[in-house]
């Protein structure tokens, strides 16, 4: 079950990133932080990046499983959840390095 | 107000449960429901989340050890009916199990908001009271460092209280008996903490749930046995004192008219009253006649029988001419033989209350608790009489149970359990003289109402048992006549050595009264109307008379102006009337008429003992004996 994202607009990029996180909390504030300076070391135009806030949309946290924030829920090209502030960008990128690698044999 | 019922709380409705708890969970606080695995935490939670939900107290239920289906479907398999609750809208199932579609990575710090932002925005949606978390320990795998650990717990709860959330969250035991939780840190958040624990007792599987804090409220300590059928957990509670005082106490022939004599007219309704004595003293006869007396009132009666196949003992019975086969014919005793070998106590409790839901009984004998003492571990036998007595109270019924004891453990074995268990204790026993079997009977115990403490005579003849008195308490006719001994009162009673004629046309009542009144040390020579008592005169003078003033034929009031008017000392006995007429000018009346004091009916053995002992000039207790009066 991929959830809440089947209904939504298919995006065409390979990489699709959805970041749940929630209002004063230090470490959502972090992966925020966190997940733009990943995205300068990425190729923009390969990834689609959505940011939830879970105390707005809780029916769409619900449907991705969310329980606990920060969550990265790499939902293209495979299936992913990375949960925590996103501090150590090397293990995320590596994470998504290995499943571009997966989805492009 | 007791402290319990200071704080609100929510009833659980799981049978038991409110009552161990003094009604129910805190609510708007944080229950933790804990135990090895297996030892139905799931089934305590879910029957918590359908019951709250059916009440009217929307509830939340959060899956995490299982996905929403296979909760939903142990639910509705033990009778819960999730389902219904759910389309009903009272009940809602949130998966909250880790995804398994994918890898889930851990980086850095996190917190638990996304799972609160979702229960609320439940709450907001439904209106939800209580949420239930199946478990923690799912919920926290894999384990975040200790303090980590300890923060978002503590997040979560005091979210859920922040919500108004009555909540319940089950976590995983390692071990019986040792650390309350394997994660370490729930405990110290919750306001109440339920451990349930499922442990292998000599052969036999034991369940229990203990009530191990609850914050703010007296709850009872301690475990209770309990069990898991296919309608889900039940919980056996001991709970004797806590039922409400029924003032007025209501009274039940035992089948056995002497006994009824020796314990103030009957035994007490709702009461448990356990018959203990060696094989062969005629426990089951009684137990026979208690039933049958029953069914003879029109009650419904239930016996099991452990000792003997059905045919064997309803045999018996009619044998000793007891035939039990009308009442069961016309529904009113069901007659029930099992071996409690072959069920285990947990399925035996089960089918007693199967059994009392459905014959709705109002007299219960179990004939022996010794035969399922001796199928079962102490403890086990200690736990299903607890239950069993609890089972009794909840549904207000009384029984009468049947115990084997030999020897001196007839009077003195009493495990404390089962003496608080018992409201009456009863006391068969024989010994076997030189030429004679001679039986007795004793009541050892009766809350509750007056009894007589000496052992009397019981003797098995055709039809039941019967029960005399041991002391001389025979009609004036006999008097003299028989050579036999009576069984000596002891020096120093209060009524030692004094000769009491007693008169009174009632034969119940005048029994009571004898037996009383030969209790405490008298000898009674019983008259059943004025010419009687008149007839005992002219041969024995008693040191006092006791007289029932309503009597057919001739009064008291006749009968004592007749003895006033004899000449010398036999004019002089001093006399006190017994009777139930209790007015002022009755009073008046019976003390012109001669007597020197009017005792009112019924009267307490006791009372009774020192107004005849005041009567014949000696202290009420504890003087000395007054010198035997030459005859």
């Amino acid at each position: 079950m991929s959830g809440g994202g089947e209904d939504r607009p298919a995006s065409r990029r390979p990489f699709e990133l959805v970041l749940y996180v929630s209002p004063a909390s230090p470490a959502s504030a972090r992966a925020q932080h966190n997940i733009q300076e990943l995205m300068a070391r990425l190729d923009r135009s390969k990834v689609d990046l959505d940011i939830c806030d879970v105390s707005e949309d809780a029916e769409r946290a619900e449907a991705d499983r969310i329980l606990f924030t920060p969550t990265l829920v790499v939902r293209r090209p495979i299936l992913t959840w990375i949960v925590g502030d996103l501090t150590n960008g090397e293990e995320v990128l590596r994470v998504l390095r290995s499943v571009e690698t997966e989805a492009m044999p | 107000m007791s402290e319990a019922t200071r704080i609100p709380k929510l009833p659980t409705g799981v049978p038991g449960l409110d009552i161990i708890t003094h009604g129910g969970i805190p609510e708007g606080r944080s229950v933790l429901v804990t135990g090895r695995s297996g030892t139905g935490k799931t089934i305590l939670a879910l029957q918590i989340a359908a019951n709250l939900s059916r009440q009217g107290v929307k509830t939340i239920l959060l899956a995490v050890e299982e996905s929403p289906e296979d909760l939903i479907l142990t639910g509705d398999g033990l009778g819960m009916d999730l389902s219904g609750a759910i389309k009903a809208g009272s009940l809602r199932v949130s998966d909250a199990s880790r995804p398994v579609e994918g890898p889930l990575v851990v980086s850095g710090e996190y917190d638990i908001s996304g799972l609160i932002h979702r229960v609320r925005a439940i709450v907001k949606q439904m209106g939800a009271r209580a949420v239930v978390l199946d478990s923690a320990t799912a919920l926290f795998s894999p384990r975040p460092p200790q303090e980590l650990l300890r923060s978002l717990f503590f997040q979560l709860i005091h979210s859920f209280r922040g919500m108004a959330l009555t909540s319940v969250v089950v976590a995983e035991a390692a071990e019986d008996y040792g650390q309350l939780t394997t994660l370490g840190v729930e405990d110290f958040v919750c306001d109440m903490v339920v451990i349930q624990r499922n442990v292998v007792d000599g052969e036999r599987r034991r369940r229990s749930l203990e009530v191990n804090k609850y914050r703010r409220s007296a709850h009872h300590k301690g475990e209770f046995p309990c069990t898991i059928t296919s309608r889900g957990l039940t919980i056996f509670p001991l709970d004797a004192r806590e039922r409400p005082e029924d003032s007025a106490v209501r009274r039940y022939s035992s089948g056995l008219r002497g006994l009824d004599n020796m314990i103030g007219g009957g035994l007490v309704r709702d009461s448990i009253v356990i018959v203990r004595g060696p094989t062969g003293s005629g426990k089951t006869m009684l137990a026979g006649l208690y039933a049958r007396a029953g069914a003879e009132r029109g009650e419904r009666v239930v016996y099991y029988g452990f000792e003997e196949p059905r045919p064997i003992l309803m045999r018996n019975f009619a044998q000793i001419g007891m035939p039990m086969d009308e009442s069961v014919r016309n529904g009113t005793l069901q007659v029930l033989c099992r071996y409690p070998e072959a069920m285990g106590l947990e399925d035996l409790l089960v089918s007693l209350r199967t059994g009392l839901e459905e014959f709705h009984p109002s007299l219960i004998v179990l004939d022996s608790i010794s035969s399922i003492e001796h199928s079962s571990s102490e403890k086990g036998f200690r736990q299903f009489m607890i239950g069993l007595a609890a089972l009794l109270r909840e549904h207000g019924r009384s029984a009468l149970l049947t115990q084997t004891v030999a020897g001196s453990d007839v009077v003195e074995h009493t495990a404390p359990y089962l003496s608080t268990i018992a409201d009456a204790i009863l006391a068969l026993d024989y010994k076997v003289d030189a030429e004679d079997l001679q039986r007795s009977l004793r009541v050892l115990k009766m809350r509750g109402s007056a009894h007589v403490t000496k052992p009397y005579h019981l003797a098995i003849e055709q039809g039941g048992l019967r029960v005399e008195p041991p002391a001389i308490s025979r009609r004036f006719d006999e008097w003299g006549t028989s050579p036999r001994k009576p069984w000596g009162p002891r020096a120093g009673a209060p009524l030692h050595g004094l000769r009491v004629l007693l008169v009174e046309d009632f034969t119940d009542a005048r029994e009571t009264t004898a037996a009383a009144l030969a209790a405490g040390g008298a000898e009674v020579v019983e008259a059943g109307s004025v010419q009687e008592a008149l007839a005992a005169l002219e041969t024995h003078t008693p040191d006092v008379i006791l007289c029932d003033i309503g009597m057919p034929d001739e009064d008291g009031y006749a009968l004592i102006q007749r003895v006033r008017a004899r000449p010398g000392r036999d004019g002089q006995v001093p006399a006190a009337a017994l009777t139930a007429w209790t007015e002022p000018e009755d009073r008046d009346k019976a003390l012109a008429s001669g007597f020197q004091a009017h005792l009112h009916k019924p009267i307490q053995p006791d009372a009774l003992v020192e107004a005849v002992a005041q009567l014949a000039g000696r202290p009420a207790s504890g003087g000395p004996a007054a010198a035997e009066r030459p005859r």
